[in-house]
C-alpha cells in the first residue's frame, strides 16, 4: 500500500511537470523564436522608433507598409503600421488602458469628442503653426476638419487623412435601358441637373422594373437632402438649424416623397457602404450614393458607369453634401512625440497623401492641390467632381458627435423615422434637433 | 418498463468501503483533486478571477475607459432600469434563446438519430452539416444578406410563387429576431450534431438491441434508453446553448453594423455599445452583472433538476 | 447476472445477422443528403464564389458554377497577405491549444467527475460561471494582464489562456466522466493502482470519442478565433489566418474576389481535417458496460 502511494505521489508530479513545462515549452519556442529573428522593431534610426494604427481598406495595407518603409528613411525613425482589421474601437479602448497604444492612430468621427475630452489625443495647432510641419491648415477645405476641434472650439486634435464625398455612381445601361436619355453627368455639364431631372429618371428606373437608388441610415446617405435644396444643416456655433430652414423642409420632404413613391429604397441599418452595393454590381440598381470607395469593385465591371454630383436646384452647381472623413491623432501619451509629430505632419502633407493614395484608387486627398488623385487613370469620366464637391462639402457636422451617446443614437433615431410612414419633413426635423441639441 | 431501472441497480452495485479509511482518503482525495485540477486552477486564477472581480467592481462605478474609476453605488443599475431600451433588448434575448436553443437542440437530435443508420454515408452527410460552421462570417453575412434581401432573395421568389406573402426579413420587426435564429440554428447544427453523435456513439449497439429483444418499441428505445443514456450530454448541450444563446450578438453587429434598430438589439449588443460606443463602462457592466446573475440563475436551476432526469453511469 | 447483461451478450451474438434494404432506408438516404447539400450551400457557393470575376459574383440571377473560371481572386490574395506565414501562425497556436487544453481540461474534469473533496460542486458552479460573463467585456482587464506578462503581440497570449483554461472543455469531459460505469476503476484502485494510472490506462482511452470531438471543435473554436487576436497581435508578420483575410474586408467596401478566395483558403483546410479526424468519433469504442 505504502510503495503504491509513492508511485502514485511520483507520478502526479511527473504528470504535472511534463504538463506545465510541455505547455510551456511548446507555447514559448516561436515567441522566442520571433524575438531572435530581428523582427522587433526599433533597431535602426538614431530617432528611435515611432508607430501609428489605422484601420485599412483592402490594398491599403500594402501601400502604407511601402509608406512606413519610406518615412523611416524620411524622418530618421523606424516607422511601423498597425493595421487594425476589425473592431478598431475594442482594440484601441484596450490598446489605452493597458498603456501600449502607438504614437499616432485614426480615430473616427464618432470617437474624437471623447477623446479630446479625456486628454487621450494632443493638440496639434502649436506643430501646424510652427516652421518644421510640412502641411499648413489652411491647405485643408475648411468644412473638412471642423469636428477635429475640442468641443469649445478650439485646438486640433486630429488631421483629415484622406476623404471621400457622398456622390452618386450611376449605371449607364440601367439609366438608358428605362429610357433616360441623357445620363446625370452629361446633364450637369449642360446644366439641367436638377431634382427635377433626377425624380424624372427614378421615375422611369421604377417603370422599367429595377430600383433607383437605396439609402441607409447613415448620415452620409440622407443629410444631403438637407442642404442639396440650398438649406442649412447648422449655424456657424455648430447648432443644428434645419427644422426652420424653409430649403431643408423642402429637400427632406421631397426625400420623404421618395421613400413613399418607391423611386428611392430605405435599406434599414446595414453595415457602412453595403446598402445599394451588391445590387448596383449586379446590375440591378441605377443609382448608388457612395464614395470614391466604390472605384476598385467597379473597375472589372461590364456596363458603364460614371459618377454626377448631387443635384442642385439651378441644375448646374455643386451643393454642399456629406464628406467622409477620418483623422490621424496624436496619443497625448506618445513614447516618441517628436517623430509621432513628423509622423502626422508627412502623413496629411501633400507629398504624404500623394504616396498613400495614387495607385489604389479608394478616396479623395484632403488638401488641395492633389486634383490629379481623383481623376487618375481616366475613371469615372467625371473624376474631377470629387475634387469639386470635397471643396464645397461638410464632414461630420460636430453637433452630430458631439457626445458618443448621440453619435450612436443619431443613426438609430433616423431609423426609426424612415421607416414611419407617418414621418414628415417637420416630424424628422424636430426629432433630430432634439436629439442633437439636447 | 423496467430497463432503465435494471442500468441501475447494475450500475448501483458499487462495493462499499470500510469506514476507517474514510477520513484517510478524503485527505488523499484532496491532494488528488488539487494536482489534477492545478493547469485549471492556473488558468482561472490568471486570466478569469481578476478580468471577472474587475467587471464586477466596475458595475459599482463610473468609468469611461480612461483615467480613474468613482464610486457609483447602485445608479448603474438604476440608469438600467430607466432605460426602455434594455427592457426590450432582454425580450429580444429571451425570444432568441427561446426560437434558437430547442430549435438546434431537436434538430441536430433528430438528424443525430437518422444519421445513426445512413451507415458509411454518414460521414458524407456530416461534411454537409459541420460546413456552415467553417464558413467565415463575412460569407455568412453576405450570403444571408443576399437571401434576407426581398428584392432578390430565391426565398422570398419561393414564397410569392406558392402565394406566401413573403416577409422583409430584416426590416420586419416581427422578423427580425427570428431571422437571426434561422442564421444561428443554421450554424450551430453541425456543432450540435456531432456532440449527439459522439454521445449516442458511447451508448453502443448493446442496450439499444438488448432493449429490443426485450420487446421494446421504437419509442420506448428512444425514450427509455437512447435520452437516458445521452442525458449528460443533453444537459451539457443545453446549458452550455443557453448561456451562448443568452450572449447572441456577433450576427447582429454583421447584419446591421453598430446601429441597429431597437427591435433587433440584444443584452450582449447592448453591453458592447455601451462600453465601446459610449464609453459607459459602468453601465455596461452593471448590465452584464444582471445577465450573469439571470444566467447563474438558469444554470443552477438546471443543474439542480438534473438529478431528476440526468442519468449517470454510477 | 442482470436480464440486462445476458440481454447484451445475446444480442452481440446476433449482430451479424444481415437486415434487407428497406424503402425506408432509400428515403432516409435521400433526406438526408438533400439537407446536408442545402447546408454546405453557402459553403459552396462561398467556394465556387471565389472562381468567378467579380461581376459573375453579384450576377442576377445567381450562378453557382463559375461560367468563367478565374484563379484572379487567388492571385491577389496571395500578393496581398502572406498566407504561408499566417497558416503557420494559426496551425502553431491552434494545434498548441487543443493538445494542452485537451489534456488540463480532461485533468480537471476526472476530478470534478470522480474526486470527492470538499467545494468540488462550488468549484464546478465557478468554472460554469466564467462562461456568463461575455469576454467583450473582460477584455481590457485581460490585456492589462498581457501587459504585464509582456505577451502583448506574442501567441502566448492567445495559447496560455486557452490551454490553460477551458470550463467548456470541463465541463464536456466531466459529462463523459460521468458516463463511464465506476466498477472497473474501483476494482483497479482496490488493487492499488494510483488515480494517476487510473486516469491514463482506464478513462482516457474510453474518451477517444469525446476527446476526438471536443478537440475538432477547440481546433475549430482557435483557426476561426478572431477577436483575440484582433486584440493581442499588433506585427503582421504574427497574424493568423482570420485577420489576413479580414484584410480584404474594408472600413466601406471589400475586395471581393479576393475575400471570397482567402476565406476558402481558411476553410477547406478545416473540411479536410474534419473529414480525417471525424472517423475517429464513427469508430470510436463504445463506453458502455458492454466492453466487459
Amino acid at each position: 500500500m505504502s510503495d503504491s502511494l509513492l508511485s502514485r505521489t511520483v507520478d502526479r508530479r511527473a504528470l504535472l511537470r511534463t504538463g506545465m513545462l510541455g505547455a510551456l515549452g511548446l507555447a514559448a519556442a516561436p515567441a522566442l523564436a520571433a524575438c531572435g529573428g530581428g523582427s522587433a522593431p526599433g533597431g535602426s534610426g538614431s530617432g528611435g522608433s515611432v508607430s501609428w494604427a489605422a484601420w485599412a481598406n483592402p490594398g491599403e495595407g500594402e501601400r502604407y507598409k511601402k509608406f512606413a518603409a519610406e518615412l523611416s528613411k524620411k524622418i530618421n525613425a523606424k516607422v511601423s503600421f498597425q493595421a487594425v482589421v476589425g473592431d478598431y474601437e475594442a482594440k484601441l479602448l484596450s490598446q489605452l488602458a493597458g498603456g501600449a497604444a502607438p504614437d499616432a492612430f485614426y480615430v473616427g468621427d464618432g470617437q474624437m469628442a471623447k477623446f479630446i475630452a479625456s486628454k487621450q489625443v494632443a493638440d496639434l495647432s502649436d506643430y501646424l503653426s510652427g516652421g518644421e510641419s510640412p502641411v499648413k491648415l489652411d491647405e485643408f477645405p475648411e468644412g473638412l476638419y471642423q469636428w477635429c476641434k475640442a468641443a469649445d472650439g478650439t485646438g486640433l486634435y486630429g488631421l483629415p487623412v484622406d476623404c471621400n464625398p457622398s456622390v452618386l455612381w450611376f449605371n449607364k445601361d440601367v439609366l438608358a435601358s428605362a429610357g433616360v436619355s441623357s445620363d446625370p453627368a452629361q446633364l450637369f455639364d449642360g446644366g439641367a441637373w436638377d431634382f427635377g431631372a433626377f425624380t424624372d429618371a427614378l421615375d422611369k428606373v421604377r417603370g422599367s422594373g429595377k430600383k433607383g437608388l437605396i439609402l441607409s441610415n447613415w448620415w452620409f446617405n440622407w443629410a444631403w437632402a438637407v442642404t442639396a435644396f440650398g438649406g442649412k444643416l447648422q449655424d456657424e456655433s455648430g447648432k443644428i438649424v434645419f427644422a426652420d430652414d424653409p430649403k431643408a423642409q423642402e429637400g427632406l420632404a421631397w426625400l420623404l416623397e421618395q421613400f413613399k413613391s418607391g423611386n428611392i429604397t430605405y435599406a434599414g441599418s446595414l453595415p457602412k457602404g453595403q446598402s445599394g452595393d451588391a445590387l448596383f454590381l449586379a446590375g440591378q440598381l441605377a443609382f448608388n450614393n457612395v464614395g470614391r470607395w466604390a472605384l476598385p469593385t467597379l473597375k472589372s465591371v461590364k456596363f458603364g458607369y460614371d459618377i454626377a454630383p448631387l443635384p442642385s436646384p439651378t441644375g448646374k452647381d455643386i451643393m454642399p453634401v456629406p464628406v467622409a472623413t477620418a483623422a490621424i491623432a496624436l496619443n497625448a501619451k506618445a513614447k516618441n512625440r517628436e517623430k509621432a509629430l513628423e509622423l502626422i505632419g508627412n502623413y496629411v502633407s501633400k507629398e504624404g497623401q500623394q504616396f498613400r493614395l495614387s495607385g489604389g484608387g479608394n478616396a479623395v486627398a484632403s488638401v488641395k492641390g492633389l486634383d490629379g488623385l481623383a481623376t487618375e487613370g481616366g475613371v469615372p469620366a467625371h473624376g474631377k467632381l470629387f475634387n469639386d464637391v470635397v471643396a464645397k462639402g461638410f464632414a461630420m457636422p460636430n453637433a452630430f458627435v458631439s457626445n458618443a451617446k448621440t453619435a450612436t443614437e443619431l443613426p438609430t433615431l433616423v431609423d426609426k423615422l424612415f421607416k414611419n410612414p407617418s414621418t414628415t419633413a417637420a416630424s424628422f426635423s424636430e426629432a433630430v434637433t432634439k436629439l442633437v441639441n439636447g | 418498463m423496467s430497463l432503465d431501472t435494471q442500468i441501475r441497480a447494475s450500475a448501483d452495485a458499487v462495493p462499499v468501503q470500510p469506514r476507517r479509511k474514510v477520513s484517510r482518503r478524503h485527505r488523499k482525495d484532496a491532494i488528488a483533486a488539487l494536482v489534477f485540477l492545478s493547469p485549471q486552477l492556473v488558468g482561472l486564477i490568471v486570466f478569469m478571477i481578476g478580468p471577472l472581480v474587475f467587471a464586477l467592481y466596475l458595475a459599482f462605478s463610473h468609468w469611461d475607459g480612461f483615467g480613474a474609476a468613482t464610486f457609483a453605488g447602485l445608479s448603474n443599475f438604476t440608469e438600467l432600469f430607466e432605460n426602455p431600451r434594455i427592457q426590450r433588448s432582454a425580450i429580444n434575448t429571451v425570444w432568441f434563446t427561446v426560437l434558437q436553443v430547442p430549435g438546434v437542440m431537436i434538430t441536430a437530435f433528430l438528424f443525430a438519430l437518422f444519421m445513426q443508420k445512413a451507415g458509411k454515408m454518414t460521414n458524407v452527410y456530416r461534411l454537409g452539416f459541420v460546413a456552415p460552421v467553417v464558413t467565415s462570417s463575412v460569407a455568412v453575412a453576405t450570403i444571408w444578406l443576399y437571401l434576407f434581401n426581398p428584392e432578390i432573395s430565391p426565398i422570398n421568389s419561393a414564397l410569392r410563387s406558392v402565394g406566401i406573402p413573403a416577409p422583409n426579413w430584416l426590416q420586419d420587426p416581427a422578423f427580425i429576431i427570428p431571422s437571426f435564429a434561422v442564421v444561428a440554428i443554421w450554424q450551430g447544427l453541425g456543432y450540435q450534431l456531432v456532440m449527439f453523435m459522439a454521445g449516442l456513439q458511447s451508448i453502443g449497439a448493446s442496450y439499444l438491441e438488448a432493449a429490443e429483444l426485450d420487446g421494446c418499441s421504437a419509442w420506448q428505445k428512444l425514450w427509455h434508453v437512447t435520452v437516458p443514456l445521452i442525458s449528460p450530454t443533453i444537459l451539457f448541450l443545453s446549458i452550455t446553448s443557453i448561456i451562448g444563446s443568452f450572449q447572441v450578438f456577433d450576427y447582429i453587429y454583421v447584419f446591421m453594423d453598430s446601429s441597429a434598430p431597437d427591435e433587433a438589439r440584444t443584452i450582449v449588443y447592448e453591453i458592447v455599445q455601451m462600453a465601446f460606443r459610449e464609453f459607459n463602462f459602468g453601465a455596461a457592466s452593471a448590465l452584464a452583472f444582471l445577465l450573469f446573475l439571470v444566467l447563474l440563475g438558469v444554470t443552477g436551476l438546471q443543474m439542480a433538476a438534473q438529478k431528476r432526469w440526468v442519468h449517470y453511469a454510477e | 447476472m442482470s436480464t440486462l447483461t445476458r440481454n447484451i451478450a445475446r444480442s452481440q451474438e446476433t449482430r451479424t445477422r444481415r437486415r434487407p434494404v428497406r424503402p425506408g432506408k432509400i428515403i432516409l438516404h435521400l433526406a438526408l443528403a438533400a439537407c446536408a447539400a442545402l447546408m454546405a450551400l453557402p459553403f459552396l457557393w462561398m467556394m465556387f464564389s471565389s472562381f468567378k470575376p467579380l461581376d459573375e459574383i453579384f450576377r442576377q440571377p445567381p450562378t453557382f458554377l463559375p461560367e468563367a473560371w478565374t484563379t484572379g481572386g487567388y492571385e491577389t490574395a496571395f500578393a496581398g497577405a502572406d498566407f504561408v506565414r499566417g497558416f503557420w501562425n494559426s496551425t502553431y497556436i491552434a494545434v498548441t491549444v487543443t493538445v494542452v487544453s485537451l489534456l488540463t481540461s480532461t485533468m480537471a474534469a476526472y476530478a470534478f467527475a470522480r474526486i470527492d473533496f470538499r467545494g468540488s460542486k462550488h468549484l464546478f458552479m465557478v468554472f460554469l460561471a466564467t462562461m456568463m460573463i461575455p469576454a467583450q467585456l473582460t477584455i481590457i482587464p485581460l490585456y492589462i494582464i498581457m501587459g504585464w506578462l509582456g505577451w502583448i503581440d506574442t501567441p502566448l497570449s492567445l495559447i496560455m489562456p486557452a490551454s490553460l483554461f477551458s470550463a467548456f472543455g470541463v465541463f464536456l469531459m466531466r459529462q463523459y466522466i460521468k458516463g463511464i460505469p465506476r466498477e472497473l476503476e474501483e476494482a483497479a484502485e482496490l488493487d492499488g493502482a494510483s488515480r494517476f494510472r487510473v486516469f491514463t490506462t482506464m478513462i482516457l482511452p474510453l474518451l477517444r470519442t469525446p476527446l476526438t470531438a471536443l478537440g475538432i471543435f477547440t481546433f475549430l473554436g482557435q483557426w476561426n478565433n478572431f477577436f483575440g487576436p484582433l486584440i493581442f497581435l499588433n506585427s503582421d508578420a504574427n497574424f493568423t489566418l482570420p485577420l489576413l483575410v479580414n484584410q480584404f474586408k474594408g472600413q466601406y467596401g471589400a475586395d471581393w474576389t479576393s475575400l471570397m478566395s482567402a476565406t476558402t483558403l481558411v476553410a477547406a483546410p478545416l473540411l479536410i481535417i474534419f473529414a480525417v479526424a471525424q472517423r475517429q468519433i464513427v469508430d470510436g469504442i463504445a463506453l458502455s458496460g458492454s466492453k466487459s
